[in-house]
């Protein structure tokens, strides 16, 4: 369980983290035509999403996992995971990053499976790497156990969000 | 039971007559004797490229036909020359610095957002909204619950619909920015969403590129930029559904149909795809603006092809949908609006919209009003504004039309020929919606003149820059009058100065304090 939390951690914040980061460079816009409190009300229906998101991740660790024979994950779970979603999330990122333009949309299809089928390569041997080496996994292990840390801000957070949307949406 | 009266007897005679005449006629009486109002509006619909005015390509047999039984505007210009400010001037009736939509995807002031034909039509009629393009659908959204009937925007396109916008009620336009900006953008940019964001990136683009071939269309199909891509023949087939659905209704409706075509990428049909080339046609050059990079000449005359192309094809699908309303009495007892939100351009270096560009290609845009049963032409050479519309809407439905509005109503459908009111068109994409504005590229036409003012930008001096343009001699706004000592140039400026001091005088204390 506690692996699982600080999976989870580790998961919201990449996610809560770029949507953050992405925000910036949209705040300078919305500021010509949106009150503090309706940006708050993106920021909401955002933190949702980015729960929804650290969810998915997690189950697709938790997955990934329960299918996987060998003992290496099972054994050492939060350090490969926690490999695992960095890997994923990074490739996403960056992805999204190099084919932003709209030229490149075509560019950005054709080269998924290419993309995709290296990551889970990488993934899966950074994944071994990281359970294998002692003081590797040992450390992984902590950053993901420090990021729980994080959890107290994500989550109240997102309550506080979905209150939000919800008495906007009904209300 | 509703006793019948002499006129609804009457009516419903010719209207089973006529219904044995025509098979596929739509038998319906409504409640009242007020008219239909259907607004068709083409994104992005240059007047100057269309043949019903002047233009020397025949870009538009059909709209010229439908001209011939219509009430004609022909200086009629935009409040804005992008979707945003140019739809919210038409929805509101009022100039941009008083509705305040005039960034990228912003919202008309919440105060005066009750200011619309959905809610001043009211429960009276039926009201339809249908927009391919993102900004009308969030523009309308502000007053959601007024709508009777909201089509996504995905309606009649290749692409599923958005499964999340119908959940949000009320708070549709924030859910919008949330949703269709933000985490899963619809144009470019990055999406804030990294998980959910890259698979609908995935799914979206799969989507675009999966159909983007079509023997109908060589160039590929159109699409509403990086988001759905659709066929125009579907998309008038949807119109057409929607208005028979409509005329079942037991009231009269209004309805809006925001159609993208010929809006950016230009993407015509077979039959439209070879068309005007090589036909020799060279508009005059003109001196590149300071504010673009530049285009070279021969580019944008191909780009113009393919535009002038795609506006053909437009005006096909128009002709098509005039021949079935027509078919099906529908015009018997509807205004046809038929417009656009702003123009398009393809000289002085740029081609496109939006920007710093005040010219005529950009503003000016078709308007032509057929009444039910008009069976003549009614040319209005007066300068008119699409802020117009809202109160000539109204004025059709007899519904009071409230003082905030800016507009008057047209010529032609009841209101006064007034050369000497100023009409003003901006773009402050730039310009805090709180704040004076203090960033613009102003225009204001005032018979014969027009003005254009671009002020706080650097690039134009701190005193801001002018041009000043007799339209009726220089329809090409080639000589710059502001070049020679005019006394008409410091009048039409004070005039214009006092207009904004006017605007901005709400704001002042905003600005003052920061925002």
């Amino acid at each position: 369980m506690q692996s699982a939390i600080s999976v989870f951690a580790t998961a919201a914040f990449l996610v809560y983290g770029w949507t953050i980061y992405a925000s910036f460079w949209k705040i300078p816009s919305w500021l010509f035509y949106l009150k503090i409190g309706e940006i708050y009300s993106v920021y909401a229906y955002s933190f949702i999403v980015n729960f929804l998101e650290s969810g998915l991740l997690l189950s697709g660790v938790i997955l990934a996992n329960a299918f996987l024979s060998g003992n290496l994950w099972k054994k050492n779970f939060s350090s490969a995971a926690v490999a695992v979603i960095f890997i994923l999330v990074g490739s996403a990122v960056t992805h999204l990053r190099l084919y932003e333009e709209p030229d490149l949309r075509e560019d950005f299809i054709s080269t998924q499976l290419l993309w995709w089928g290296s990551t889970f390569i990488v993934a899966l041997l950074v994944s071994v790497v990281c359970a294998r080496v002692a003081i590797l996994n040992k450390w992984i292990t902590n950053l993901a156990d420090n990021m729980v840390v994080f959890l107290y801000i994500y989550i109240p957070l997102t309550i506080v969000s979905l209150i939000i949307v919800i008495s906007r949406i009904f209300f | 039971m509703t006793k019948l009266s002499r006129r609804d007897f009457l009516k419903l005679t010719s209207i089973v007559a006529a219904g044995a005449l025509a098979p596929e006629s739509v038998y319906s009486l409504k409640a009242d004797n007020s008219p239909n109002i259907i607004i068709i509006l083409f994104d992005a619909m240059s007047a100057r490229n269309m043949s019903l005015y002047g233009y020397s390509r025949e870009t538009t047999h059909n709209l010229s036909k439908f001209a011939d039984r219509s009430t004609v505007y022909f200086k009629h210009y935009s409040g804005g020359n992008y979707t945003t400010p140019g739809t919210a001037s038409m929805l509101t009736g009022m100039f941009q610095w008083k509705h305040r939509a005039f960034n990228p995807g912003g919202l008309v002031k919440p105060e005066l957002a009750i200011i619309n034909p959905f809610t001043l039509l009211g429960e009276d009629y039926y009201r339809l909204m249908f927009s391919q393009n993102l900004w009308p659908d969030r523009l309308v959204s502000q007053y959601y619950a007024d709508v009777d009937r909201f089509l996504p925007m995905t309606s009649y396109s290749f692409r599923p619909d958005n499964l999340v916008m119908d959940k949000v009620g009320k708070d549709r336009y924030l859910a919008s920015i949330s949703f269709e900006e933000f985490l899963f953008p619809f144009q470019s940019g990055l999406p804030a969403s990294s998980v959910l964001g890259y698979l609908y990136k995935v799914f979206n683009l799969h989507g675009i590129v999966s159909h983007k071939k079509h023997s109908g269309y060589p160039r590929g199909v159109p699409e509403v930029e990086n988001f759905a891509n659709y066929l125009n023949e579907e998309i008038y087939k949807g119109v057409l559904a929607e208005t028979m659905e409509l005329e079942q209704q037991s009231k009269p409706y209004f309805s809006y149909f925001h159609l993208f075509s010929p809006h950016e990428p230009y993407k015509p049909g077979r039959a439209f795809w070879k068309m005007f080339e090589n036909d020799g046609f060279e508009p005059p050059p003109k001196p590149v603006h300071p504010s673009v990079s530049g285009y070279s000449y021969d580019n944008l005359l191909s780009k113009r092809l393919r535009y002038d192309q795609q506006v053909a094809h437009v005006d096909a699908e128009f002709g098509k949908l005039i021949e079935r309303l027509e078919s099906t009495n529908v015009l018997d007892n509807s205004y046809i609006i038929v417009t656009s939100d702003h123009g398009e351009m393809f000289e002085r270096g740029f081609f496109g919209h939006s920007g710093l560009l005040m010219y005529e290609p950009n503003i000016r845009i078709p308007l032509l009003i057929r009444a039910p049963g008009q069976e003549t032409r009614k040319d209005i050479q007066v300068s008119t504004s699409n802020i117009d519309l809202l109160p000539t809407i109204l004025s059709i439905a007899e519904k009071n039309i409230p003082a905030e509005i800016d507009g008057q109503v047209l010529p032609g459908l009841g209101g006064n020929e007034d050369s000497r009111r100023p009409l003003f068109s901006m773009n402050a994409l730039k310009n805090s919606r709180f704040l004076p504005i203090t960033r613009a590229a102003i225009s204001m036409h005032q018979e014969p003149y027009k003005l254009i003012a671009y002020l706080g930008f650097p690039e134009f001096g701190l005193d801001g820059a002018y041009e000043l343009y007799d339209l009726e001699n220089d329809p090409e706004e080639m000589v710059n009058l502001t070049d020679y000592d005019s006394i008409d140039f410091s009048k039409i400026k004070e005039e214009f100065l006092d207009h904004l001091a006017d605007a901005n005088r709400p704001y002042l204390r905003n600005s003052q304090t920061g925002g």
